[in-house]
């Protein structure tokens, strides 16, 4: 008697929570596609741009072009120098993605013993990690260049990418410490309990919990690194070895007769394909509670 | 104990090499140069403190930067986390089509320095532009944005609110990692979404928020792009902050010793507001391990 | 274990020495990965780098003319290095900090005074060079304290671009003096000017002012030391010029330039829509403009510096638009001058680079370029002007214009122009700034 009552009462609840949670998505989704609108025009007028002359493009802020005419892009692609946009294409993955696995697994470490571990000199060394965050760059250039320089290792990838295997990316070392806090400590214990030294606690049961965190840091590492255009400016000087961003702005001379802008627009355009392309794959993993079945306090 | 002590090391070796190659040598050159004058081009000749007597009580320049620099973090942290945090929220849900919604959201970030942006926001904030066009339709009179101290450091605060997108992918990876029970508890117990959001959301989700907003102040204090984009520091160097300056010195006038001595007067500046976040933390980030740090 | 031994035996200074010197050996091995060659008239074959700012057309017209050289010179290989212009600079100065720079590196015009001490004393080497394909004035643009630190690859001029239609349109006639301008205000609407002067956000350049001083006084801004030549009241007549050029809305001020939305780099948005209708600016930038007049279905022409009633100078400036230079630390000198050389005299690499670094300085190349019909007629228009009222006074008028003078220009005209500041103040500051670009020149 109580128990049929009580599923009466369940379902009528749940035909009101569903007639609910229709008007709260439309809201939802009216709020995201006026959103999203914003957030695309620039991008829009981007693409629009990159079939514009060079006086269109700076006396109208609407995005559609007179014109199609994809003469830019193949301009674009084909580049000043004797190599087409695919050398440099390859040139940015041969930076990029060394760098992304290397800052993920050093990274990984350096923050698992930061947060897992306690051990006196942690009250000094915290505190120098954080301040690494608060230097800006510029003022180690020249130091480090000279570093480099005597290593006979400039106009290589290695200066690009060696900071990473050593964990310098200071950003990704403090963002996983905080979600390794995020996990609770009871779970390494019941591991250790299992027979698990403290390696494999990392790996067979915090990493994937935190793949989502991973992710993230990899994400960040992808789009930061093949946008990067102050590391590759100094210490890359042979023209096929120039990776997309620097490519761009290889012709980016407004006192040239030929600068077309138009060019410049088409290439940011495809250069912002990879970069797209792998945040679309990425963000399904950021789905809510899809990972926080195992941790249970 | 000790084998625990010993664990740590092996974890944070390669760490500790790098620390030393590639920051702790590169930072002491730095902070030796500000007590320089070095142009890059001969050696440096020590000075003694010059540079920072310079920076203090001679050049106007330097206290327009700070104040610049102190005005924009001041203005834009808050606003962006708020926003990122709102927008992550609702991008949280399992909605169809949610990973178009999150890319496009996410766009205005991945164009980071784009030319693009330059010339759309002159578009908006121009004289005859789009916001002073709505404006006089509206019946307000039109603001000269960029000439207007004021004006141009809200063009720059909005840039930033505006590409607020890696501040969202880690709101977006806090809350997923919300155990959901907890979500069914609180709705179980009869507690609204609002009251959810308050209750569950906010408290687990302090850790993220607290980092989020180191990590925001840090980049906020290094703004270099969004004023060298769309004011170009101006005007009048209402918008000229501390790390264009730096670059300035540096690879304009040539002057590293000088740019040394600013950095490491940022470097104290980041360090003072992190400090003070750190210090209120302890009352208000929950930590899932227990710990307090 | 022999070493091991030895090593054992051996005392521990003697230890500490020669790991010093293993030490040095290794890094002065790596710090010269670029081989040392012995010298490369011997036929040894070397390799020698390159470096350049532009845009498309240029780096495919260097790039032939130096397969051309490659080809004349087999023993040589040149690796190239380019890019655009904006960072071009900072790239340079950390290479030539790290002393990594190129064999052969364009240099702007005005950089040839900071970076006179990286760079290599080329007098000795006038026949490698083909020094005697250019005039002495030329030459003498590249001496700082009487060493030839470059060669000049072309000569550009202060001109004035006028939108002839738009002109016509308001019935104005072409402007010569300054005073034209001010006579031409009352037949133009409130919001069109007469003039502008190529002020954007960031960059301000002094050349407006060093012209009107440069016609005011009669003299360059400083002697052949680089002493400062220009009184405090040189600045402040100069000054109340410019305000009275702001005042009687003959150019935008700052605050109008600002709020035009203007990007760096980009069109002038008051040029496009035809409310600015003239522009100071360098003849480099000839045809750039004229493709954007075409564009907007303008007029284009070409126009000598203005002068003043009572002026004492043409007031027509003009600057080596660029140098080779050879950076001391330069393995391959010799290879590096024959390089120069060919690029600049050669007739062949004349022609393959027509005139993407402007009308050469080198008279053969010139003479190649004219018989081969090379050179646009606009271009020929703004040469003849230029060189029929260049004032030779004001020949290193343009080495003034460097970071520090700018900055000063631009804050002393932006304060002006905000009503921040008076004549006075400007002017203070403008002179301070000049003083202490003197001494920096030291």
């Amino acid at each position: 008697m109580e128990n049929t009552n009580n599923e009466a009462r369940y379902i009528k609840m749940q035909k009101r929570n569903e007639r609910k949670k229709l008007i709260v998505h439309g809201i939802k989704y009216l709020v995201l596609v006026i959103g999203a609108l914003i957030m695309l025009y620039p991008i829009l007028w981007l693409f629009g741009a990159s079939f514009k002359s060079n006086t269109e493009i700076f006396n109208t802020i609407w995005f559609m072009p007179k014109s199609f005419d994809i003469q830019p892009y193949i301009d674009g692609w084909k580049t000043s120098s004797q190599y087409t946009f695919a050398t440099y294409f390859l040139n940015s993955f041969l930076i990029v993605i060394p760098k992304v696995i290397l800052t993920l697994v050093s990274c990984t470490l350096a923050a698992y013993g930061f947060a897992r571990f306690e051990f006196p000199a942690k009250r000094i060394l915290f505190p120098i990690m954080m301040a690494t965050l608060f230097l800006p760059g510029i003022v180690t250039r020249i130091p480090l260049y000279i570093f480099w320089r005597n290593m006979g290792l400039l106009d290589t990838y290695i200066p690009l990418i060696a900071n990473s295997a050593f964990a310098c990316d200071t950003f990704f070392v403090y963002m996983l410490v905080q979600f390794f806090r995020s996990v609770p400590k009871e779970l390494d214990e019941a591991a250790k309990m299992d027979g698990c030294n403290s390696f494999m606690t990392l790996t067979k049961i915090l990493v994937p919990i935190l793949k989502p965190s991973l992710i993230t840091a990899g994400l960040f590492q992808f789009i930061w690194t093949f946008t990067d255009f102050q590391g590759p400016l100094i210490y890359i000087s042979s023209v096929h070895k120039y990776p997309v961003s620097i490519a761009l702005r290889m012709a980016m001379d407004t006192t040239s007769a030929d600068f077309n802008w138009n060019r410049m627009m088409a290439m940011s355009i495809i250069g912002l394909i990879p970069s797209l392309v792998v945040f679309f794959s990425a963000q399904k993993s950021f789905l809510g509670g899809s990972t926080a079945g195992g941790v249970k306090g | 104990m000790k084998k625990e002590r010993y664990l740590s090391l092996i974890y944070l070796i390669p760490w500790i090499i790098g620390i030393v190659v590639f920051v702790i040598y590169p930072f002491a050159m730095s902070f030796y140069y500000s007590f320089t004058d070095y142009s890059m081009l001969s050696s440096p000749q020590f000075i003694g403190l010059a540079n920072y007597k310079k920076m203090f009580f001679v050049d106007p320049n330097f206290w327009q930067s700070f104040w610049a620099t102190v005005k924009f973090v001041v203005l834009t942290v808050p606003a962006k986390m708020v926003f990122a945090l709102f927008i992550a929220y609702i991008m949280n849900a399992k909605l169809k089509g949610i990973g178009f919604f999150r890319t496009a959201y996410y766009i205005p970030s991945i164009l980071g320095a784009n030319v693009a942006i330059a010339v759309l926001w002159q578009f908006l904030f121009k004289n005859d532009g789009l916001i002073n066009m709505i404006m006089e339709r509206v019946g307000l009179q039109g603001f000269g944005w960029f000439s207007s101290p004021t004006g141009a450091m809200f063009t720059i605060v909005l840039l930033r609110v505006w590409q607020f997108g890696s501040a969202m992918i880690i709101f977006l990876n806090g809350l997923a990692e919300i155990p959901s029970e907890l979500y069914e508890a609180a709705s179980i117990d009869g507690a609204s979404k609002f009251r959810q959001f308050f209750s569950v959301t906010l408290p687990m989700l302090s850790p993220v928020i607290f980092f989020n907003l180191v990590l925001q102040l840090v980049q906020g204090f290094q703004e270099f792009e969004g004023p060298f984009l769309v004011t170009g520091g101006g005007p009048m160097r209402a918008t000229y902050l501390l790390p264009m300056y730096i670059y300035d010195s540096a690879f304009k006038t040539f002057d590293m010793g000088y740019s040394s001595a600013l950095s490491w007067v940022l470097f104290v500046l980041i360090m003072i507001f992190t400090a003070i976040l750190f210090k209120t933390s302890k009352k208000w980030v929950f930590y899932a391990d227990g710990g307090n740090k | 274990m022999a070493i091991i031994r030895k090593v054992k035996t051996m005392k521990i200074k003697g230890f500490v020495i020669s790991v010093i010197t293993v030490g040095a050996a290794l890094l002065s091995l790596s710090a010269c990965s670029n081989k040392k060659s012995t010298d490369s008239d011997n036929g040894d074959k070397v390799t020698i780098r390159m470096s350049w700012w532009g845009g498309d057309s240029r780096h495919k017209a260097m790039q032939a003319a130096i397969k051309a050289f490659e080809k004349k010179n087999p023993n040589i290989t040149v690796k190239t290095e380019f890019g655009g212009f904006d960072s071009y600079q900072e790239k340079l100065t950390t290479q030539l900090s790290g002393g990594t720079a190129p064999d052969v590196m364009r240099i702007d015009g005005n950089w040839i005074t900071t970076y006179k001490d990286q760079l290599v004393d080329m007098s000795s080497m006038g026949k490698e060079l083909g020094a005697s394909n250019f005039t002495k004035d030329k030459l003498a643009a590249a001496k700082v304290d009487g060493k030839q630190l470059g060669m000049p690859v072309s000569t550009i001029y202060r001109q004035l671009f006028v939108n002839k239609s738009a002109l016509a349109k308001y019935g104005v006639a072409e402007p010569k003096t300054w005073e034209d301008l001010f006579a031409a205000r009352s037949k133009l609407p409130n919001d069109v000017f007469p003039f502008y002067s190529y002020y954007q956000p960031k960059s301000v350049t002094s050349l407006l002012l060093l012209q009107i001083m440069a016609e005011q006084t009669g003299k360059p801004v400083g002697n052949a030391d680089n002493k400062l030549l220009y009184t405090k009241k040189d600045f402040t007549k100069a000054v109340k010029y410019y305000k009275s050029l702001v005042d009687k809305k003959i150019t935008p001020s700052k605050k109008e330039i600002d709020n035009s939305g203007i990007v760096e780099g980009a069109p002038f948005p008051g040029i496009v829509n035809q409310k600015w209708l003239s522009l100071f600016s360098w003849n480099t930038d000839i045809n750039v403009f004229a493709t954007q007049f075409e564009d907007m279905g303008a007029t284009l022409d070409i126009v000598p510096a203005l002068t003043m009633k009572n002026g004492k100078s043409t007031g027509e400036l003009s600057k080596p638009s660029a140098f080779y230079s050879i950076p001391k630390s330069s393995k391959h000198q010799q290879a590096a001058a024959k390089l120069i050389n060919f690029m600049l005299n050669d007739p062949t690499a004349a022609k393959l680079q027509k005139v993407e670094n402007g009308v050469p300085d080198s008279k053969v190349a010139r003479n190649t370029l004219e018989k081969a019909g090379l050179i646009t007629p606009l271009m020929k228009k703004s040469l003849k002007i230029a060189e029929g009222t260049v004032d030779t006074k004001m020949a290193n008028v343009y080495r003034w214009d460097q970071p520090t003078t700018m900055e000063a220009a631009s804050d002393a005209f932006t304060q002006l122009d905000y009503g921040k500041t008076d004549v006075d103040g400007a002017a203070t500051l403008l002179y301070n700034a000049f003083k202490e670009q003197e001494s920096e020149f030291k």
